[in-house]
């Protein structure tokens, strides 16, 4: 019965042509006429008429994916482009040099120079004006040494320390207090209104206001150089809002802080002070 | 039912599903195909590299290079930074019935770019330069979400397009435009 039927492929390597072969070509040309018609559709013909401000062969090589067939837009505007926000940058070479640190090496640092303000053990003599700093991120830390030195971020207190020292050194100072213990606190969500508490952990879509702990909380996810800010003082931590809302600090690098700051109420950088000034984790 | 045990009625069953999925999926095509023709569709494709790590540092994305730029020549550049979680800057303005080219990077992870409203949608990968060319038709404010998921804050990381009427249209000596409101 299989004989019969026209679909029925001849015996491997016999000698007669399969009894469907016709069959065979005519879908292959279809197969391979459907591919051609949608390449030129889509490379060629799509790109080419709706391309606005491109002539025809870079508008192909666009829709291709060919570098080097850019016209990149002349920028007159990059010649008097603003310095950056900061000199750090998340290279290689700035991971290596953070990942090669030694805590040991930074602890005769510590002692000798920070540790007067920002204490020993990283808690701080006067966190109101000096920030606790044990258990801070070391990223976060040599961060803010290196805009000190390079004047990114303004201190009379802290440019000339930070111009003393050395890359490695700034390194091994962060590890050493990002090894230490801090308080056990958890954030003081009872102390604040609930809307500040809302603000911290879920953040404000309608004004575009990612959350705070999205970026300074225990599970962030943004920039490697954003500190924690658990622990901190309220007043040292309003103070910064206030800074960043008012453009007086700007080492945030795209201006993350600043857009963020200005948009708080006063009323709300308040209670956000009180909410990261943290309580006892027992209490 | 009784099976159907004559072949030639089995061909005729498998022939009429077989023109049932040809036609599912020439529809599809076809949806496809006059989309993109109709609604200009595409993925906007360009190749152009960039460290996303040197990013900040780069003059072409300098903060104060941000935003919308009329060059001398008239050519409307728009220049943006997608990074956790904000656009910089978070307005931007840019004039009616004008081509308009938008050129987005990313410093840290991959972020989503979309113009509600219109056919600006790209994806802004760290390491490249993703850049769409459009014209804006309608006056008014646009949505301008981050549509792929990219940290804790993404959901509230979006920016406003605003296309000014030609008539109101201007921009300060340094040929920048900026929109009236402070985000």
């Amino acid at each position: 019965m299989s004989e019969t039927s026209p679909l029925t492929p001849g015996p491997i390597g016999s000698d007669h042509p399969a009894s469907d072969r016709s069959w065979r070509i005519w879908t292959s040309v279809f197969i391979a006429g459907f591919v051609l018609v949608s390449l030129v559709i889509g490379f060629v013909i799509l790109p080419w008429r709706s391309e606005s401000g491109v002539d025809p062969f870079t508008a192909i090589c666009r829709a291709l994916g060919l570098p080097g067939s850019e016209k990149i837009p002349p920028d007159p505007g990059a010649a008097k482009a603003s310095a950056p926000a900061s000199n750090v940058t998340w290279t290689i070479e700035t991971n290596r040099l953070l990942s090669n640190a030694s805590a040991a090496k930074g602890t005769a640092l510590a002692k000798d120079t920070c540790g007067a303000c920002h204490g020993e053990d990283g808690k701080s003599t006067d966190p109101e004006q000096f920030p606790n700093l044990a258990g801070q991120s070391q990223a976060a830390i040599f961060k803010e040494l290196a805009d000190f030195q390079s004047g990114d971020r303004k201190s009379d207190i802290m440019a000339p320390i930070a111009q003393a020292l050395t890359r490695e050194q700034m390194a091994d100072v962060a590890a050493y207090y990002a090894a230490q213990k801090p308080d056990d606190l958890r954030a003081a969500d009872s102390a604040v209104m609930l809307k500040v508490d809302l603000l911290a952990r879920e953040g404000d879509p309608k004004r575009g206001i990612p959350s705070c702990d999205s970026c300074h909380g225990p599970s962030r996810s943004g920039p490697e150089d954003a500190p924690l800010l658990l622990g901190q003082s309220a007043p040292y931590i309003e103070k910064q809002i206030g800074n960043f809302g008012s453009q007086t600090r700007h080492n945030d690098v795209f201006e993350r802080m600043r857009t963020i700051a200005h948009q708080l109420t006063p009323e709300e950088a308040h209670a956000l002070a009180i909410y990261y000034h943290g309580m006892p984790a027992s209490n | 039912m009784a099976p159907i045990t004559n072949e030639q009625e089995l061909q005729k069953t498998e022939f009429r599903w077989a023109m049932i999925v040809t036609g599912a999926v020439t529809v599809l095509f076809a949806v496809i195909g006059i989309s993109s023709f109709v609604m200009a569709l595409h993925p906007p494709s360009h190749v152009e590299s960039i460290d996303p790590a040197t990013v900040s540092q780069s003059k072409e994305f300098a903060e104060s290079n941000l935003g919308t730029s009329v060059d001398p020549d008239g050519a409307v550049t728009v220049r943006i930074i997608a990074t956790q979680f904000a656009f910089v800057p978070r307005c931007i303005p840019v004039p009616q019935g004008k081509p308009v080219t938008i050129r987005v990077t990313s410093p840290d992870v991959i972020h989503g770019f979309l113009i509600a409203g219109t056919n600006a949608n790209t994806m802004v990968v760290p390491g490249y330069v993703a850049e769409v060319r459009t014209v804006f038709g309608t006056a008014g404010d646009h949505l301008m979400p981050c549509h792929e998921f990219c940290g804790l804050g993404h959901s509230e990381m979006w920016a406003l397009v605003r296309v000014v009427p030609q008539a109101q249209w201007q921009t300060d000596a340094d040929g920048k435009a900026r929109c009236d409101i402070s985000r």
